[in-house]
């Protein structure tokens, strides 16, 4: 059963993806849904055994890679981090995938389209199941291959390739840091096995690991590369750059991968390894710093985004850098809590906001929407509750657990614990303000559609609006429901899934905070919601006069090009690693040295030779004669004098006389030519 | 000939071997009136001359040190206990001197580098049987005898003579797949490209050991039936131009468009060129994979590296040819006449030894082992 979970959206995706053609789109569809769901409902079952009734498991399938002490094998292990993972997974999955069918229903590559969303869930769930890290680093890899297939589903849409290359290549970086943290576990642990290499954790918590003459601290260095990998998936600040450009890809995709599914990597990840993590201090310092920023750098930049999408987007990098902060802060149990809520109220609010761009024929921009409220009301509730989850609004999903986040901020009491909160509390406010500002412009504010859309418009047909129904469901009622179980004082639920060293843990402390600090949050909710009203329904100039002044536009150009994070990559990272490139790899060295010493320097200098010896041969006897005369010298001289030629034919020199040979060789052509010419 | 193989003195070998080189400058120069014959027969006889006289002083030379010219007498002084003796006479330095003379003969005789130079210009100009002659026969009785002298007489001279033997066999590798590169005229090209196998029999002689000579000799039978396949071929006449007909081949553009005016022989004179070049399931690949296999083992790697690097070199040019044939279309159009039916049969049973030599190649390592075992006790 527990194999089935995994196999059965491969299985799904094989058919549809290969056999397209012949299932037709009514196969596809049905085949890749039935799949995801009936994983969703094993996982279910999974939840139960394994969550529940506490009882974990690990499943050894067979060895993969085995090279002495390299042990990889195909293992899967079932813990209840796991399984609140599977379950998050594979419920979005499934009312993705039936979603889709409505949403791309007019797509003639639909059977292509659920291939790809089956495949990406077979990864995400080969990840989040994976024993060992070369699996989850498979699984990792895997995600990130089916989400550039998403993106890029449209190819012949210049944008979308562009941004499909770009969440590549961003990720690379990420994937090489994840990459060498592997490979440092594996040079201080002689083990990449998850149970080992975490059972082992406290007792190589003072191990050191010399690089270039200087020691580090292992799992500091360790838990840095793997948060690197993190950042790079979780679109964390300096890899987020990514996120956003990813909107390019259909709404469903974006749902299921840029919300709900894979960006949580990086937070699933850093919780997996919670046992290396507490035990690097520093490690979690900068975790907690990186997604503080993470998070007021994408509220900030969210507040004046006009893509409907791109809103969205942002608000998503912002809700992984409160999952990450609270990570660095060791409460594990309540990043992966909000990392579920989070899940169930963005897929929610990117499924409606695909169900508006549906209506709207395909159109994105905000400030060209509007007023339609009274066409989408279907939309519009759903639309509401998860924003209102969203923001945290009192009992809603989100409220149970960005307030705890923000309590236990506030109860750490450290440096990482006031930054974080600081920044946190401001992020509430900014979140409320640019949900509230996404929910007029679409809905409430004079209309400004185009006529010809308008008229077409119409609310989601019933196989879109029934996962959006159920989305709404689990944004209202998850948090409540799953608050005690997850993060209740004491809960029994993670068992030994997740690792705190008790003197991190503030949950107790968190529960008596000052009665202002645990109001706040609720009161800069409804300052934001006031202020997005002013700003861009009642006092529409006002705003409009306090973006033209001088200060103000230059805010606004600052946040609205996302702090100019991409100018800066584009002008000094990528055009000079482009220039770089083309000059040194291509020119000098690959079209200048290795052409030298490669194919051309040796075809050249061996005819060149050829003909040289060929005028050796002379005809006349005489040089005949000196010829081998001389031969006779030098054979004699070999044998007398050995001891000395063999100096000269030390192995090591080969090399080099064989280089100093081509490039005499070429430039005495070059020289020939030059004269000739 | 056999009188050389049979020899057991070094009287007998040097008059065998003189009467047979007497032979080979009467053969060389049996066209009286061709220009180029003539010529090689002359080029031929001076620097025969000049070899032999080195050969003779070094016989001279270790008569004179150790009173002997019989091998086998010569291997009991050599070896073992007498030693001593020599050393202190200086007579040791003197015999390795007559034996570096007896191998410069040798390696003259059996066209190596550094002692090459006539056999390009002697194999052109001679006629083309003649030359087939020289490049196959010949080779095989010195062989024979100078591993019977090295092997057994001069043993434990081993290692001035291997060196010898590896700077000649380097240089002949490199020579011969090098200056084969930029020759246009086909018996020329094959006059290099048999400098370039004697550096890989000469590899093999170097390694000193029975795999060595076991392979030397494998190599030799292969190199014997390849080059019979190849002037089967180039003795078929051509006619060109549909006019004059010209008793062989000259030049390599003379083969263009072969493979459609006669693909069977297109296809056989692949096949050997492969072959010759080394490329898998034929003959040739198999006599250069136990070389280098028995280079390996004697722990003469550069001479493997280098051996396989130069028969990569060397597949260009033979591979040149096949383009030739397959997809160059011809200057000047000829065709081959009607292929003689002793030609034709000399074809059949050579390819036939050269693509299944794969399938059973037990007698041959049979008798080859058993030869180089006698050689070498």
């Amino acid at each position: 059963m527990y194999l089935l979970i995994i196999l059965l959206p491969l299985l799904g995706s094989f058919f549809s993806g290969l056999f397209g053609r012949f299932v037709g789109f009514r196969g596809a569809v049905l085949l890749t849904t039935s799949g995801v769901l009936l994983s969703f409902f094993l996982s279910c079952v999974a939840f139960y055994e394994v969550a529940l009734q506490g009882s974990s498991c690990t499943i050894e399938l067979s060895p993969w890679f085995v090279s002495e002490l390299f042990d990889a094998t195909w293992g899967f292990y079932f813990d209840s981090l796991t399984v609140v993972m599977l379950i998050v997974i594979t419920s979005i999955s499934s009312l993705v995938h039936i979603y889709s069918i409505g949403y791309m229903g007019q797509d003639p590559h639909l059977p292509r389209f659920m291939c790809y969303l089956s495949i990406f869930t077979f990864f995400m769930l080969m990840l989040v199941t994976a024993d060992n890290f070369i699996q989850m680093f498979f699984g990792w890899e895997g995600v990130g291959l089916a989400s550039y297939l998403l993106i890029n589903f449209w190819f012949t849409r210049l944008q979308a390739s562009k941004a499909s290359i770009k969440a590549m290549l961003v990720n690379r970086v990420g994937d090489f840091g994840l990459a060498l943290g592997i490979m440092a576990i594996f040079s201080v642990f002689k083990t990449l096995d998850f149970s080992t290499v975490f059972a082992l954790s406290p007792y190589l918590a003072d191990t050191q690991i010399v690089f270039c003459n200087l020691e580090f601290h292992a799992l500091t260095c360790i838990c840095l590369l793997l948060f690197v990998g993190a950042v790079g998936k979780s679109a964390q600040l300096g890899l987020h750059t990514w996120l956003p450009d990813a909107m390019e890809g259909p709404t469903p995709v974006s749902a299921l991968i840029h919300a709900a599914t894979m960006v949580t990597a990086g937070v699933f990840m850093i919780a997996r390894c919670s046992p290396l993590f507490e035990y690097a201090p520093k490690a979690l310092l900068v975790v907690s710093f990186l997604g503080a920023m993470t998070c007021f750098f994408a509220a900030t930049t969210g507040l004046v985004q006009n893509d409907l999408k791109r809103v969205i987007a942002y608000s998503t990098a912002s809700q992984l850098g409160y999952m990450v902060f609270v990570c660095g802060l060791s409460h594990y149990s309540v990043g992966v809590f909000h990392l579920m809520n989070h899940a169930f109220f963005k897929a929610l609010l990117f499924l409606s906001a695909g169900s508006v761009i549906h209506a709207l024929a395909d159109e994105q921009d905000m400030r060209k929407m509007g007023g339609v409220v009274q066409l989408l009301p279907f939309t519009y509730a759903m639309m509401c509750i998860g924003s209102f989850a969203l923001v945290g609004f009192p009992f809603l999903t989100g409220f149970y657990s960005k307030d705890v986040i923000l309590e236990v901020a506030y109860a750490r009491y450290t440096l990482s614990g006031n930054f974080a909160y600081l920044l946190g509390s401001i992020c509430v406010l900014f979140t409320s303000y640019y949900s509230f500002r996404l929910l007029f412009l679409t809905f409430l504010a004079p209309t400004a559609t185009f006529k010809s859309s308008l008229k077409t418009v119409h609310d989601a047909p019933f196989i879109m609006a029934f996962p959006l129904m159920l989305l709404a469901l689990g944004s209202i009622f998850v948090g409540y429901l799953a608050r005690d179980m997850m993060i209740g004082l004491g809960t029994p639920f993670w068992s030994n899934a997740l690792f705190v060293l008790p003197k991190n843990s503030v949950l107790l402390e968190s529960e008596f905070i000052p009665q202002t600090q645990k109001f706040l949050p609720l009161i800069s909710t409804g300052a934001g919601a006031a202020l997005a009203y002013i700003f861009n329904i009642s006092q529409v100039w006002a705003s409009y006069r306090l973006k033209m002044t001088n200060a103000g536009k230059n805010l606004y150009r600052f946040l609205n090009k996302r702090w100019f994070f991409d100018k800066v990559y584009n002008d000094f990272i990528s055009e000079n690693a482009l220039k770089f490139g083309y000059t040194i790899s291509f020119k000098t060295l690959d079209k200048g040295s290795f052409e030298i010493l490669g194919p051309s320097g040796i075809a050249h200098s061996f005819i060149n030779m050829g003909q040289y010896i060929s005028r050796l041969q002379s005809g006349l006897v005489y040089h005949y004669a000196v010829v081998m005369l001389l031969g006779i010298v030098i054979l004699i001289t070999v044998i007398s004098l050995w001891e000395f030629l063999e100096i000269l034919l030390d192995n090591r020199f080969y090399f080099v006389y064989l280089i100093s040979f081509l490039f005499y060789n070429y430039y005495s052509i070059k020289k020939t030519h030059s004269v000739d010419g | 000939m056999l009188f050389l193989v049979s020899s057991a003195d070094f009287i007998s070998l040097y008059l065998a071997l003189e009467a047979q080189s007497l032979c080979f400058y009467v053969l060389a120069a049996l066209k009286r009136n061709s220009e180029f014959s003539t010529e090689a027969g002359l080029k031929y006889f001076l620097l025969g001359a000049f070899s032999s006289g080195l050969l003779l002083f070094g016989c001279s030379l270790i008569y004179g040190f150790t009173g002997v010219t019989n091998f086998s007498e010569l291997a009991r002084i050599f070896t073992g206990g007498t030693q001593e003796f020599l050393v202190s006479t200086t007579a040791l330095p003197a015999c390795e001197l007559g034996m570096v003379f007896l191998l410069v003969g040798f390696l003259f005789k059996i066209t190596a580098v550094p002692f090459h130079m006539w056999s390009p210009d002697v194999y052109e100009g001679a006629p083309t049987p003649v030359t087939a002659f020289f490049l196959i026969v010949p080779k095989a009785a010195l062989f024979g005898v100078f591993l019977r002298i090295f092997g057994e007489s001069f043993y434990d001279f081993i290692l001035p003579w291997q060196k010898i033997l590896l700077v000649s066999s380097l240089a002949s590798m490199i020579l011969g797949s090098i200056a084969a590169l930029s020759q246009t005229r086909i018996k020329r090209l094959l006059a290099y490209s048999s400098i370039g196998h004697v550096g890989y029999l000469l590899a093999g002689f170097a390694c000193g050991t029975i795999e060595g000579i076991q392979a030397l000799l494998i190599y030799l039978v292969v190199y014997i039936f390849m080059n019979i396949t190849m002037f089967a071929i180039i003795l078929s006449a051509l006619r060109r131009e549909h006019l004059q007909v010209v008793p062989r081949l000259k030049y390599i553009t003379d083969l263009a468009f072969l493979a459609k005016t006669n693909p069977v022989l297109a296809l056989t004179f692949t096949v050997t060129l492969f072959s010759m070049a080394g490329i898998p399931p034929l003959a040739g690949f198999y006599s250069k994979a136990y070389l280098f296999f028995a280079a390996l083992s004697s722990n003469l790697y550069l001479v493997a590296v280098i051996g396989v690097l130069c028969s990569v070199l060397s597949c260009f040019y033979y591979i040149r040819l096949v383009k030739i044939m397959y997809f160059e279309a011809p200057k000047n159009w000829c065709s081959f006449s009607r292929i003689p039916v002793e030609n034709a049969i000399t074809l059949a049973i050579t390819l036939f030894f050269i693509l299944f030599f794969m399938f059973y190649p037990t007698p041959l390592h049979l008798i080859t082992h058993k030869i180089a075992l006698t050689l070498c006790l």
